[in-house]
């Protein structure tokens, strides 16, 4: 039980890790500061055209066309890691 | 240079897939006022190139089937014309219209006068005239990406009701692809010259081993892959691009391909230079540009073996070489799909062009010599291991094959069957070597071959392959064999040469590695000897 608690808390972690590296690549900011509390609310270089780069940017990392209902409902890191495949 | 994108849509990511062009974006859907209002960003002295990326679906609004009269398209069209004729110091970029399938109706379109599909081809006959009359426009045909890529893997509705993003993030990296050709092409940067190879590369198979009549080349299966390629060729070199040939081959064979193979698309006289011979490659493209007097900045060089192709990357980063593909159906397309956009775009088509090769090869014949090449380094960066086997007796299907196919670097052309090769491992008096080859691209496995009679100290067959011919791969054999008969007590070594029409290129071979001739036979065939320190 508690190895699979680990399995899943470490593939939690590495979309993480991903998500984080998609806002920066997106939004062209020191990797410092995205983490992964970092959201459309405080993130300033996150606004309406940083999130079409951010959703264009996993698009391109997963060859995958985001649904117009993720692209309105993810608003932050975690959204964006809870949709990574 | 600054460029400047305009555009009815948002297009803001093209921005990062057109690095390291600096360019700014106007504002959102500004690019009708940018064109048409002086004293705007787009006609600043800063600005060397405005981008015109438009979506056509946007701009034509619901003007179809006699419904409105397409408006702000033929405004659009009137404005970029205004600008050209302002700005002739300003290059301006723009997209031929081509409206989603998602525009098209029914059956109808096809052949309604106001459809869309009559009104795209109105609206970019009109977008051509401008082009040809102002030199400072370059248009590029949108569609053409469509139909290459695909609608629904360039088009994203999610992404234009999010954010009015029309494209996919492929797409938006095809564009800046595009753009990029289309200005290279305009400013006349496209490479000038195509370094072929001949063998796998041109027709199938090894014209020295299976003959003019034996490669592949003809309207059947793979073979008509070969004939579908060097027609692309042939259009290509019509465009100006001088077609070279550097192939590891004998002239003879290769002239006679010329003369006599009639499914060869390509003429002799379609090439500008025809370097047929041993030499490393890279020491025949020097001469190539030398004779020629281009630069090797404007080659490309293809080839299907892969050594080939990273010693050009090697000691010529210049010219550009592209992979070759790893099947050989698709070779046709990939040539005209990938290798020649990304190489030789022209943006205009000239009588002259078509004339170029006859001038050059004129030019060529006068001029010819040999530079020189550090071919020892090269073949100390290849990283070749050797392994030779002595009567291991595990591989004589492959042993017995050598002989029987190998034509050039052979020096006795002796044929021998399995059981043949079979008697000489079990005998004393016989050693068959069999030499293995690797290098840091792979294995090409078993590629010498040498038989030594080790009763009379002599060399009954010396061959390898022609892959590796040029590596020096045959002096290890070839001491390997010295060795086995000093082993038996000999103070010298006996060699034969039986010339034939195929295996010129070992005509001196015994007398580059230390032997002196003894006796020329009336037959032809030649006798050498070395002297060996007694083992």
């Amino acid at each position: 039980m508690e190895a699979l608690l680990t399995k899943s808390q470490s593939m939690q972690d590495s979309k993480l890790q991903a998500a984080i590296e998609i806002v920066v690549k997106a939004l062209d900011v020191p990797a410092d500061d995205i983490g992964p509390e970092s959201s459309i609310e405080n993130t300033p270089a996150w606004d309406s055209m940083g999130h079409m780069s951010v959703c264009l940017e996993f698009e391109r990392r997963y060859g995958k066309a985001l649904a117009l209902e993720n692209i309105v409902a993810t608003a932050s890191v975690r959204d964006l890691a809870a949709i990574i495949p | 240079m600054k460029f400047l994108l305009l555009s009815n849509v948002n297009v803001q990511p093209l921005v990062s897939t057109l690095k390291p062009f600096e360019v700014v974006s106007g504002a959102y859907n500004s690019m009708l006022s940018e064109l048409s209002i002086a004293g705007s960003r787009a006609s600043a002295g800063d600005i060397s190139h405005v981008l015109c990326i438009f979506d056509g679906d946007s701009l034509i609004g619901d003007a179809f089937y006699g419904a409105g009269d397409a408006d702000q398209c033929r405004m659009f069209l009137a404005a970029l014309e205004q600008f050209c004729s302002r700005h002739p110091d300003k290059i301006v970029v723009a997209n031929s219209f081509c409206f989603s399938s998602s525009r098209w109706l029914s059956f109808a379109d096809l052949t309604h006068a106001d459809s869309i599909k009559s009104l795209e081809a109105a609206l970019n006959q009109r977008l051509i005239a401008i082009a040809k009359e102002h030199s400072n426009l370059v248009i590029f045909d949108m569609e053409l990406l469509f139909r290459r890529h695909g609608e629904d893997a360039l088009i994203s509705n999610a992404l234009w009701y999010a954010g009015r993003i029309r494209y996919t993030a492929r797409m938006f990296e095809l564009l800046g692809g595009v753009i990029r050709g289309a200005l290279a092409a305009h400013a006349q940067q496209s490479r000038k010259v195509l370094i072929l190879d001949l063998d796998n590369t041109l027709w199938g198979g090894i014209v020295g081993e299976a003959g003019c009549h034996g490669i592949a080349l003809g309207d059947d299966g793979a073979a008509r892959c070969y004939r579908d390629f060097q027609r692309s060729l042939k259009a290509l070199q019509r465009t100006g691009v001088l077609l070279v040939i550097a192939s590891k081959n004998n002239e003879a064979d290769v002239d006679e391909v010329f003369a006599s193979n009639p499914s060869m698309i390509l003429k002799r006289e379609d090439f500008a230079a025809i370097c047929a011979n041993w030499r490393p490659k890279v020491e025949n493209i020097s001469e190539i540009a030398r004779v020629l007097n281009l630069g090797t900045e404007s080659f490309v060089f293809i080839d299907d073996n892969p050594v080939e192709r990273e010693a050009v990357r090697k000691f010529m980063p210049e010219v550009a070489v592209p992979e070759f593909p790893e099947r050989v159906e698709n070779l046709p397309t990939w040539f005209l799909r990938e290798v020649v956009p990304a190489c030789f775009g022209k943006y205009a088509i000239t009588a002259e062009d078509s004339a170029k090769t006859e001038q050059y090869r004129a030019n060529a014949a006068r001029k010819k010599l040999a530079q020189s090449f550090d071919l020892d380094g090269y073949l100390a960066e290849l990283g070749i291991e050797c392994n030779i086997r002595v009567n291991s007796g595990n591989d004589l299907v492959r042993a017995a094959q050598m002989t029987q196919k190998t034509n050039q670097f052979n020096l006795t052309t002796r044929r021998y069957t399995v059981a043949d090769l079979a008697r000489f491992v079990e005998s004393n008096e016989h050693a068959v070597l069999m030499l293995d080859y690797r290098d840091r691209f792979g294995d090409e496995g078993s590629v010498g071959l040498a038989i030594v009679d080790l009763g009379q100290g002599q060399i009954d067959t010396f061959l390898a392959s022609c892959r590796v011919i040029g590596r020096k791969v045959e002096d290890q054999l070839l001491d390997k064999a010295i060795q086995l008969c000093r082993g038996r007590g000999f103070n010298r070594i006996v060699g034969e040469y039986i010339p034939t029409r195929k295996n010129e290129i070992v005509a001196s071979f015994y007398e580059d590695h230390g032997f002196k001739l003894v006796e020329r036979h009336p037959n032809g065939s030649i006798t050498y000897e070395k002297p060996i320190d007694a083992g």
